[in-house]
C-alpha cells in the first residue's frame, strides 16, 4: 500500500508524459482524475492508520546500497504514522486543487505542469513516509528540481531570480545534513531511522550536537525559521499560485516535519539542552513575520510572511517537547496547510481578473463579486484560527504547551503574535472585500463553479475537523506514541519545568 | 593465466567493434552521398548492439599478463559502447546538416571506441599506451572534422600539441618504469635502490593519464578542444577518453597498491605496495582545484559545449578523489564509488551531448543557451531525457549523479577528509547554478520563431537506450558491482 502510494505520482506523472501532443486537450481531465486517484490512496492510508488502533504502517526494507567506507547500508523502507499520514493527504489534496486552478493560467504547457507538479508530490510523499535517513535525505533534496523548475518557467517576472534564490538557499541549507549523514553512517554504522537514536547516544554531546544542528539548519531553511527566511518571500511571490499553494501548504510543512520526525527523536538530549533558545527563535519568526506582514502591500507577499508567523509558532510548539503542544502542533499543520492553500489559491482570483497583486487596487469586492467575497472571508477567519476552526484547536494546544514549560511571559508574546495574526488579515480583508470600489476593477467577475469545487473541501475541512479535531487526535495520539522513532520515545523522562527554564 | 582459447571472448567486444570500424570504411565509397548517413551509422549500431551482447561470454581473468577482464570492466566496456551508440547517433544528426560528403567519421569513432576498450583492460603500460594512441588519434581527425571553422582549427592545434606531449610524458614515464622495475607490466615490484625512479615514473605515468581525464591544472586544452569539436564529438570525447584514462588510471593505482596479483577493479585490496598512495595529499588538491576551476569557470559561459567542458573538469576532481577512498577495513582501497560515479558521469554527460546535437548545425552559436529557449516544447522528449542527464550531472536525486556524489563524499568523510568532502559538497551547489541555466533556458518560451530541428530516429533510439541504462542505475545502483 504504501509502496502503491509512492508509486503513484511517478506514475501519474509517466502517464502524463506519454500522452502524445494531439490529444493534449485530455491532459487536464486526466491529471484530475490522477490527483484525484492518489487523494484516495492518500485517505486510506488515514483511515488504515485509525482502524488499526494507529499501529504504524511499515513496509519490509530492502537493501538497496552500501555506504563505501563504513558499514551502513541505505534501506528503501517506508513508514507511515498518523503524522505522515496527514501530511500526506495534505500534499495530495493541496496539489489537486492547485491543478485544478492553476488550468486557466498555464493552459498550452498544462502537461508540463502537471507533470512537475505530481514529481514534487511523489518527492513530498517520499518525503513524508522515508524511514530511512539516507532515503529521507534523496526525497528532501529531490524536492527541489520540480519546484525550481516550475517557478522558473511559470512564475511572474523576477521568476528566474526567485527560483535561483529557491534553489540556492535550500541547497546550501541542506549541505550540512548530508555532512552528518556522512558522519552518522561513519560512527554508527547505520542509516536507519530507528536505529541511529540509539547509536549516536554513546556519542560525545559535542559530535551529537553538531549533528542536531546540522539537521536543524536544513529544517530551518525550509520551514523557514527567522535568519533563514531570505529566500520565502520572493518565491511565493513569484512562484504561479498554485504552485505557493503546494510550497507554502505542503513543502514547508516538510521542515517542522523534519523537526518532529528527524531532528528532535534522533537527538533528544541535545534538543532538550537547546529547547529554550529555538522556541524563542520561532516566536521571534512568528512576531517578525506577523509585524512585517502588516506592511505588505501585495497579496502574496503578505500571505507569504504569514506562513512564516504561523510556522514559526509550529517551530515553538515541538520544542516544548511537551506531548499536548505536539499534538497542537500536528493539528496546526493541517490547519495552516488547508489555510494557506485555500489564501493563495482564492488571492490567485483577483490576481487574474485585473493583472494585480496590489492590494490598493482592489477594494468592495463584497459588493461585486459576493460569492468570493464570501469564501475569501471564511478563509480569513479559520487563517486567524478563530474557533470553531481547526487552527483554534492547533494554536490553544500549542500556547498552552509554551504557557507550561516555558512560562508565560513567553506565552504571552506567542499569543501578541496571535493578536497581530488577526490584526493583518482583518486589514487585509477590509482593504479587499470592503471600502470603495477601485477604477481597475470594472468588470465584476466571480469565482466560477469549478474553481469553488477546488477550493470550498479545503475551506468545510477546516471547519469540520475544528468541531471534532479527535478525528485527527484519534489517529495520531496513538501512533505518536508508539512510533519508534517518533516524539514519545524521544523523552524518556517528560521534561520538567526546570530543566527548560 | 588464461590459454589462448580463453582470451578470445574477453577480445571479442573489442574484435567486434574493430570489424565494425573496418566494414564502415569498406562500405563508404560504394554508397552514394545520400545513403551514407542513413546506412552507415546503423552499421556502425548494429556491430556496437553486436559487442555488447559479446560481453556476456566474459570469463574474467588476465591474458599474458596484458589484458584483463573482470566485472567491473565488462561494465564499463558495457556503458563505453552506450556512449559510442550515443556519439554515433549524434554525427548522423549532424553530419547531414552540414553536407558533409564523407562517412568514414563513422569508421573514426568506432576506431577511437576500440582504443578506449583496449585502455580498460589494459595491465600493462605498453597495452595502455597502444590503447591511448588508438583513441587518441582519430579523435584528432574527429575534432578537425570542419575543417574551415577557425575554433575547430584552434581546437584541434591545441589538443594534438598538448596530446602529444603528454603521450612523450607517458612514454618516458613507462621508460623510468621500465628502468626501475624491469617490466612494463603494472604490477612489477621495484628493484632495491631504485626508488627515486619509481616514483617518478608512477608520477608521470599518471599526470598523463590525469591530462587526457582533463583534470586542472592539466585542464588547459579542455575548453577550447570541446568548444571546437562539434556536438557529438565533444559528447564521445568527454565520456568514452574519460573512461579510458581513469580506468587506466584505476588499474594502475591498485596495480601498484598491491603488486603481482591479479585485481578485479571493483573490489577493495589490502595495500602491499611500495608507494604509501593514501598520503598523496596531492591528489587532494588536483581534486580539489579541478572541481574549484569547473565549478567556477562554468558559471560565466553562455555556451552549453563550454559549460559542459567545465563540467567534465569539475567531475574530474571528484574522480580524482574517489582515488583516495580506502575499503572497508584498515590500509586498503576500495575504487567501487570510483566506478559508479564514472559510469553515472559518462550516461549523463553523453546523453545530455547526444541531446543537444539535435540543433547542431554549421552554426557556431547553435548550443548558446538563447538557442535552446523553446527547445521543450518542440521536442518534450527530448528536452526530457537532456534535462535528466542534467539533473544527474547537478548531483540532485532521483537520478544516479546524487548517489554518486554522496558515495564518493561519504567514502571521504570516513577517510577522514571530512573538510575536503564538506568543500566538494559546496561547490557542487555552486556548478547546480550553470546546469539548471540549461534547464531553464530548454523550457523556456522562444523568443522568436524557431526553425522546426527534427532529428533522425537512430537517436531517438539510441537516447531511450542512455536514459534506460541511467534509470536502472539510479534504481539498482548494486548494477554495477557495489
Amino acid at each position: 500500500m504504501l509502496h502503491l502510494l509512492l508509486a503513484s505520482p511517478f506514475i501519474a506523472a509517466l502517464i502524463i508524459a506519454l500522452v502524445p501532443a494531439k490529444f493534449s486537450r485530455i491532459a487536464f481531465p486526466l491529471s484530475l482524475l490522477l490527483g484525484s486517484i492518489i487523494t484516495i490512496l492518500s485517505f486510506i492510508v488515514v483511515s488504515n492508520g485509525a482502524s488499526s488502533n494507529g499501529a504504524p504502517m511499515a513496509t519490509e526494507p530492502f537493501a538497496w546500497f552500501h555506504i563505501p567506507g563504513t558499514a551502513a547500508t541505505v534501506q528503501y523502507a517506508l513508514f507511515s504514522d498518523g503524522l505522515s499520514a496527514w501530511m500526506n493527504v495534505l500534499a495530495s489534496v493541496l496539489t489537486l486543487s492547485a491543478l485544478w486552478v492553476s488550468f486557466s493560467s498555464v493552459r498550452e504547457r498544462f502537461a508540463m505542469f502537471a507533470i512537475s507538479v505530481f514529481l514534487m508530490q511523489g518527492a513530498l510523499f517520499g518525503c513524508f513516509l522515508a524511514s530511512d535517513a539516507v532515503l529521507f535525505f534523496l526525497f528532501f533534496e529531490a524536492l527541489v528540481p520540480p519546484a525550481a523548475l516550475l517557478i522558473a518557467s511559470f512564475g511572474g517576472p523576477g521568476r528566474k531570480r526567485a527560483a535561483i534564490l529557491f534553489a540556492a538557499f535550500t541547497l546550501i541549507g541542506s549541505a550540512p545534513m548530508a555532512v552528518a549523514l556522512w558522519a552518522i553512517a561513519t560512527w554508527t554504522g547505520t542509516t536507519d531511522g530507528t536505529q541511529i537514536a540509539h547509536a549516536v547516544a554513546s556519542l560525545p554531546f559535542v559530535k551529537v550536537s553538531l549533528l542536531f544542528f546540522a539537521f536543524a539548519l536544513a529544517f530551518a531553511v525550509k520551514t523557514p525559521l527567522l535568519p533563514f527566511h531570505g529566500w520565502q518571500a520572493e518565491t511565493y511571490s513569484e512562484a504561479p499560485t498554485g504552485v505557493t499553494a503546494i510550497l507554502s501548504g505542503a513543502m514547508a510543512k516538510v521542515g517542522v516535519f523534519g523537526f518532529l520526525r528527524w531532528t528532535i527523536p534522533l537527538f533528544p538530549q541535545v534538543a532538550l539542552h537547546y529547547a529554550l533558545p529555538i522556541a524563542l527563535l520561532g516566536v521571534a519568526t512568528m512576531i517578525y513575520g506577523s509585524l512585517v506582514a502588516l506592511r505588505q502591500h501585495d497579496i502574496k507577499r503578505l500571505l507569504a510572511f504569514s506562513s512564516l508567523a504561523h510556522l514559526g509558532l509550529a517551530v515553538a510548539g515541538c520544542f516544548t517537547l511537551y506531548q499536548s503542544a505536539i499534538d497542537g502542533v500536528v493539528l496546526m499543520l493541517i490547519a495552516h496547510g488547508f489555510s494557506a492553500g485555500a489564501m493563495f489559491l482564492l488571492a490567485s482570483l483577483p490576481e487574474r481578473w485585473s493583472k494585480t497583486c496590489n492590494i490598493s487596487s482592489f477594494g468592495g469586492m463584497a459588493g461585486r463579486s459576493p460569492i468570493f467575497a464570501v469564501l475569501f472571508l471564511v478563509t480569513c477567519i479559520a487563517a486567524v484560527a478563530v474557533p470553531p476552526t481547526l487552527g483554534f484547536v492547533g494554536e490553544f494546544l500549542i500556547l498552552q504547551g509554551i504557557w507550561q514549560t516555558m512560562g508565560p511571559e513567553i506565552a504571552l508574546l506567542a499569543g501578541l503574535g496571535a493578536i497581530l495574526s488577526a490584526a493583518y488579515t482583518l486589514r487585509l480583508v477590509q482593504a479587499m472585500l470592503f471600502g470603495k470600489a477601485s477604477n481597475e476593477h470594472e468588470a465584476a467577475k466571480e469565482i466560477s463553479i469549478g474553481e469553488m469545487f477546488a477550493i470550498v473541501p479545503l475551506i468545510v475541512a477546516l471547519f469540520v475537523l475544528g468541531v471534532a479535531p479527535s478525528a485527527v487526535l484519534r489517529t495520531i495520539d496513538p501512533a505518536v506514541g508508539k512510533n519508534p522513532t517518533a516524539v514519545a520515545t524521544a523523552y524518556p523522562e517528560k521534561p520538567s519545568d526546570a530543566t527548560l527554564r | 593465466m588464461l590459454p589462448f582459447a580463453d582470451l578470445f571472448p574477453n577480445l571479442l567486444p573489442t574484435v567486434i567493434v574493430a570489424l565494425g570500424a573496418l566494414l564502415s570504411l569498406a562500405l563508404e565509397p560504394i554508397l552514394s552521398i545520400a545513403n551514407k548517413h542513413r546506412i552507415l551509422p546503423w552499421v556502425a549500431f548494429a556491430f556496437l548492439v553486436g559487442s555488447a551482447i559479446s560481453t556476456m561470454l566474459i570469463q574474467p581473468g588476465v591474458a599474458y599478463n596484458i589484458l584483463a577482464m573482470d566485472p567491473t570492466r565488462s561494465m564499463l566496456i558495457l556503458v563505453l559502447l552506450v556512449c559510442g551508440a550515443l556519439g554515433i547517433a549524434g554525427l548522423a544528426t549532424q553530419l547531414p546538416r552540414t553536407d558533409f560528403r564523407g562517412g568514414e567519421p563513422y569508421a573514426l569513432m568506432l576506431l577511437s571506441l576500440t582504443g578506449v576498450m583496449l585502455m580498460v583492460q589494459s595491465v600493462d603500460l605498453l597495452a595502455l599506451f597502444v590503447g591511448m594512441e588508438l583513441s587518441a588519434i582519430p579523435i584528432y581527425a574527429l575534432v578537425g572534422l570542419h575543417r574551415q571553422s577557425t575554433n575547430a582549427n584552434e581546437g584541434l592545434f591545441k589538443y594534438f600539441i598538448t596530446g602529444s606531449l603528454f603521450s612523450a610524458v607517458f612514454l618516458y614515464g613507462a621508460a623510468l618504469w621500465y628502468g626501475s622495475t624491469g617490466s612494463t607490466s603494472m604490477s612489477a615490484e621495484v628493484v632495491n635502490g631504485r626508488e627515486a625512479l619509481h616514483l617518478l615514473g608512477f608520477a608521470f605515468v599518471v599526470f598523463a593519464l590525469l591530462f587526457k581525464a582533463g583534470a586542472a591544472p592539466l585542464h588547459f586544452w579542455v575548453a577550447d578542444t570541446y568548444t571546437g569539436a562539434s556536438i557529438p564529438v565533444t559528447g564521445f570525447m568527454s565520456t568514452t577518453v574519460k573512461i579510458g584514462a581513469f580506468a587506466g588510471l584505476g588499474a594502475f593505482w591498485l596495480q601498484v597498491a598491491a603488486p603481482s596479483h591479479f585485481l578485479d577493479l571493483g573490489l577493495p585490496i589490502q595495500i602491499t605496495g611500495s608507494l604509501p598512495l593514501l598520503s598523496l595529499w596531492i591528489f587532494v588538491a588536483i581534486g580539489l582545484a579541478s572541481i574549484v576551476v569547473g565549478a567556477f569557470s562554468g558559471l560565466g559561459q553562455t555556451k552549453a559545449r563550454r559549460l559542459m567542458a567545465f563540467s567534465a573538469v569539475a567531475n574530474a576532481g571528484y574522480l580524482v578523489l574517489a582515488l583516495l577512498i580506502p575499503g572497508t577495513s584498515g590500509a586498503s582501497i576500495g575504487l567501487s564509488p570510483l566506478w559508479f560515479y564514472l559510469i553515472a558521469y559518462a550516461l549523463s554527460s553523453a546523453i545530455v551531448l547526444a541531446g543537444l546535437s539535435a540543433l547542431a548545425g554549421t552554426d557556431e552559436d547553435d548550443d548558446s543557451l538563447g538557442m535552446l529557449r523553446g527547445l521543450g516544447r518542440q521536442q518534450p522528449f527530448l528536452s526530457a531525457a537532456i534535462t535528466l542527464g542534467l539533473i544527474s550531472l547537478a548531483g540532485l536525486p532521483p537520478a544516479a549523479g546524487f548517489l554518486a556524489k554522496f558515495g564518493i563524499l561519504a567514502g571521504l568523510f570516513s577517510t577522514g577528509l571530512v573538510k575536503t568532502a564538506a568543500v566538494a559538497l559546496l561547490l557542487a551547489v555552486v556548478s547546480f547554478a550553470y546546469y539548471f541555466k540549461i534547464v531553464v533556458a530548454i523550457w523556456q518560451a522562444p523568443t522568436k520563431d524557431i526553425q522546426p530541428r527534427s532529428f533522425p530516429p537512430i537517436l531517438g533510439v539510441t537516447l531511450v537506450i542512455g536514459v534506460f541504462a541511467l534509470v536502472a542505475i539510479s534504481l539498482m545502483p548494486s548494477l554495477v558491482g557495489r
